[in-house]
């Protein structure tokens, strides 16, 4: 084994990592060139190991800086917890309302006997959306109770969160006949 | 409160716990971040981000580890992300195989036997070696990192942090002790 080759093994092997062979073990014992750089490298180490003690003081206001970053986090943390729930307690509140004007609604349609109103459930039903819970429709009103099954409601319930955290609530029904 | 009691409380929401916990370690970090930036004003921009990411990543500590180690590993983070960022770095053009030694005997720090000296000059090259070799240097030499840790850290395989510590501590070791002429004869 060359000096060279011994060379470029040392900074691989002076901590331990990777272990050394017997023939560069051999060289180095006998070699006074690659005994000193091997003692180089443990120098060099030892050295590093002395710089993690050194104390490099950061210039004033550093903790107040992180301090005030970390507040401010903590801020907008607290506030967008606080934001959340109030969108779970007023989804709450909405879903509330419009299944209690669905039961108001109901009573309130003036054509409706109480086999249409069983009429307008199973037709409901069928288009999959959220029930009656809507205004007197149109074109209900100008078709009358026996055109009623040609009345498609086909808009559900719908809300949707704006940018900024108001409740948007878009169209209930929107009627193809109107 | 010892320093898990602290981590634990922090994560509970304990914001007092977790100034605690800044209190005592920033100044090491700040060491840390300031060795891998080598100037004052990144450092203290990426000790202020890590501290930001440990306030928002607490309760993914698993404690497995000191919060200090940790909180290495995040500030190790930070600064190759900023240095990616294409912030300034005042030794980035240097060329990989440029040469460092100092040929000057009198600036010998072994024949004088001056530890202090010796640690001085060490100061003195670390900061002229390119950031990416500086940083696994630190990481490994100074602050015992594992390879896997930092080559997670920096984002880079474990196998390319090896060569880079390879290159790092040749680098280092030819600036610390210069060659004479005689070893030089030797060497070809």
């Amino acid at each position: 084994m060359r000096c060279e080759d011994v060379s470029q093994a040392l900074p691989e092997i002076v901590d331990g990592a990777a272990t050394a062979d017997l023939a560069l073990r051999r060289h180095v014992d006998s070699c006074l060139h690659c005994q000193a750089e091997l003692a180089q490298y443990r120098k060099l180490l030892r050295t590093m190991h002395q710089l993690r003690t050194e104390v490099l003081e950061p210039a004033p206001g550093l903790l107040a800086d992180i301090l005030a970053r970390v507040e401010e986090a903590g801020e907008r943390r607290a506030l967008k917890s606080l934001l959340t729930k109030r969108r779970v307690a007023y989804a709450g509140a909405i879903a509330a309302t419009a299944a209690a004007g669905a039961a108001g609604a109901v009573g309130r349609l003036p054509h409706e006997t109480g086999l249409e109103q069983s009429l307008e459930r199973e037709r409901h039903s069928r288009l999959g959306d959220a029930g009656p819970a809507r205004d007197l429709c149109p074109g209900d009103r100008r078709a009358g109770p026996d055109r009623a099954q040609d009345c498609l409601f086909v808009e559900p319930f719908q809300q949707r969160w704006g940018r900024h955290g108001a409740i948007v609530v878009k169209k209930l029904y929107q009627c193809k006949a109107y | 409160m010892d320093q898990a009691e602290l981590v634990a409380a922090a994560a509970a929401g304990d914001s007092r716990a977790f100034e605690e916990l800044v209190r005592a370690t920033y100044t090491d970090v700040y060491a840390l971040a300031y060795r891998l930036t080598g100037n004052e004003e990144d450092a203290r921009d990426v000790v202020q981000e890590a501290y930001l990411r440990a306030y928002k990543g607490l309760k993914r500590f698993r404690g497995d580890a000191r919060f200090s180690t940790w909180m290495y590993r995040i500030t190790a983070n930070c600064a190759s992300t900023a240095m990616t960022k294409g912030k300034k770095h005042r030794h980035e053009e240097l060329e990989d195989e440029a040469p460092l030694a100092d040929a000057r005997p009198e600036h010998d720090p072994e024949a004088a036997g001056d530890a202090e000296l010796l640690r001085a000059r060490l100061n003195a090259a670390l900061e002229e070696l390119p950031p990416r070799l500086r940083a696994v240097v630190v990481l490994r030499d100074m602050y015992d990192l594992p390879h896997q840790a930092i080559a997670d850290e920096l984002g880079i395989s474990e196998a390319a942090a090896k060569v880079r510590l390879h290159r790092a501590r040749r680098r280092l070791r030819e600036r610390l002790f210069p060659k004479s002429e005689e070893e030089s004869a030797h060497a070809v």
